[in-house]
């Protein structure tokens, strides 16, 4: 099953990396090399009190990425291992800021644990494999194409905003689906995840496969690291492909791993949010078992159609030109 | 049929939190800090000639990409030519992020003229010259010049410490300030792009 699961999403790495034909070429400003779109007579606003924070943290991003760049030149030049450390240093810290910023899984990760039971465990693991594989997958997405010396900026990350737009699609489909699971009731088998606090049911299967699961849970980590893998970090591959540019290769990676470890945190920092978030919810209302499960339903449906319509809307502003793909 | 939802369930949540990377997520991605010289012909505005400055990581990309994988210390007339090609005419399909507003109305701008590259340390550096489709009279109203892209790809600013000037006949009478547009927000309203506002 497992196994199957692999392979799949191979597949859709394949296909994602393929599917990064000229089709949609961007050049090295982000655009298209046809005429602009018209302007988007109504952009997409934030809220009026979320404006400042995300100007905020556009700010702190500009003024660490300037001084991890002046930083990655001085070791360039050779000199001594200080810049190397202060490198590493910045990129866990910008891993930490960018991570703040919209993107990184946070809504639908926060969707996910805010309507559904869950672990500790499982927040802190499934975002700690998504930051650690997205740095992997960035320096397959620039190491690769590198070592085959058909290396250019552009085209990299054209290949990354390919594999961008796959992946809207893929959690459009996917919140339908896991919409389709609770409406057709199979919100009884409560997933890998289920606290086992409903022994009113019939779970007998759950104990017979409860060595089973426990071997999963090590398959289940690596196969959510893989598909975590359809979207590499842009910050890391903007620093990869800075340090390959200049012949430091090995610092580039080592920031790569120390940025990833700066988005795992504040990823985990959300999911842990949401996970409390629903514990609280649960212990309020789950009084009377039979609400309970109906509310359980109520807001898995929620989360699930949230999840599906947040695709949508990334899949429209693509395609309208309100979002840019390349990078995110 | 209960086993395989259990499966699928964590490979979906999986593919879910590696997919939802919003493409507005990490912008910027290219920094420009700009000088700006708004040109006057008989009292009209007719041109903005801009000299860009590039962040570090932009250049070194742009010249690997343009010109060639061996390190460019100085731009020749070969480089400059692969650099407008590649890394700046199509631009021209974004009015090189140069928008313009008279007292009412939108002014369109031409193709640019006069492209020169070079490079600062590891900076590189494009001037050149955006006309407009006809020349513009200040005096009605305020003009506003700014220099940004819309989705926040590339993140331009006037260059710190460098008033933009006027310059050419009729220019003398007017003045200009670096003002923030509050009419043309960016980045879902979060940033303020800067502009010339010139009034005569």
């Amino acid at each position: 099953m497992v196994r199957r699961f692999v392979i799949l999403i191979g597949l859709a790495l394949m296909l994602a990396w393929g599917a990064a034909a000229p089709a949609q070429a961007a050049d090295l400003f982000g655009k298209s090399d046809e005429p602009a779109a018209a302007p988007v007579a109504k952009p997409i606003m934030l809220p009026a009190p979320l404006r400042p924070i995300l100007a905020a943290v556009v700010d702190i991003q500009t003024r660490m990425n300037a001084a991890m760049r002046a930083q990655l030149l001085k070791a360039r030049e050779g000199q001594s291992f200080k810049p190397a450390l202060i490198i590493v240093l910045f990129a866990f810290l910008y891993g930490v800021a960018h991570a703040v910023g919209p993107g990184h899984g946070k809504v639908v990760i926060g969707s996910y644990f805010l309507t559904r039971r869950a672990r500790v465990m499982q927040g802190v693991a499934m975002s700690a494999t998504a930051a650690m594989v997205q740095a992997l997958s960035a320096i397959a997405l620039v190491g690769i194409p590198a070592l085959l010396f058909e290396f250019s900026s552009a085209a990299i990350l054209d290949r990354a905003a390919a594999i961008e737009v796959v992946s809207y699609g893929a959690i459009v489909v996917i919140g339908l689906w896991m919409a389709y699971g609770v409406i057709t009731g199979r919100k009884h088998s409560h997933g890998p995840e289920g606290d086992h606090d409903h022994h009113d049911h019939d779970h007998g299967h759950d104990h017979v496969a409860k060595h089973k699961a426990k071997r999963q849970d090590v398959w289940r980590m690596l196969a959510t690291g893989a598909a975590v893998g359809l979207r590499p970090c842009s910050g890391a591959i903007l620093v990869l492909l800075f340090s390959l540019a200049n012949d430091i290769v090995l610092i580039g990676i080592l920031a790569t791993f120390a940025m990833a470890v700066g988005v795992a945190i504040t990823v985990t920092a959300v999911s842990l949010a949401s996970l409390g978030l629903h514990r609280a919810a649960t212990a309020m209302g789950g009084r009377t078992k039979r609400i309970a499960e109906t509310g359980y339903s109520a807001v898995a449906l929620g989360g699930a159609l949230l999840i599906a319509l947040f695709g949508i809307l990334e899949l429209v502003g693509v395609w309208s030109g309100a979002l840019t793909p390349g990078a995110g | 049929m209960r086993h395989r939802a259990r499966l699928v369930r964590p490979f979906l949540a999986a593919i879910l939190i590696g997919g939802i990377a919003s493409p507005a997520a990490a912008h910027p991605h290219v920094w420009v800090d700009y000088e700006l010289t708004v040109m006057f012909d008989k009292g009209l505005i007719v041109a903005m000639r801009e000299d860009w400055s590039f962040d570090e990581d932009f250049s070194s990309a742009a010249l690997h990409d343009a010109v060639g994988a061996k390190p460019v210390k100085t731009i020749g007339p070969k480089e400059n030519a692969a650099l407008e090609k590649n890394a700046f005419s199509n631009l021209k399909n974004y009015s090189y992020f140069t928008h313009v507003f008279p007292a009412e109305g939108k002014v369109e701008t031409g193709e640019a003229s006069g492209f020169k590259a070079r490079l600062d340390g590891a900076k590189l550096a494009y001037s050149f010259t955006v006309p407009l489709a006809h020349g513009i009279d200040a005096k009605p109203g305020p003009v506003g010049i700014g220099i940004w892209d819309d989705t926040y790809y590339v993140d331009v600013g006037p260059a710190p410490g460098k008033e933009p000037k006027l310059e050419g006949d009729g220019s003398a009478a007017c003045k200009v300030v670096i003002v923030e547009d509050h009419q043309h927000p960016i980045y879902f309203g979060s940033v303020f792009p800067k502009t010339a506002r010139i009034t005569c």
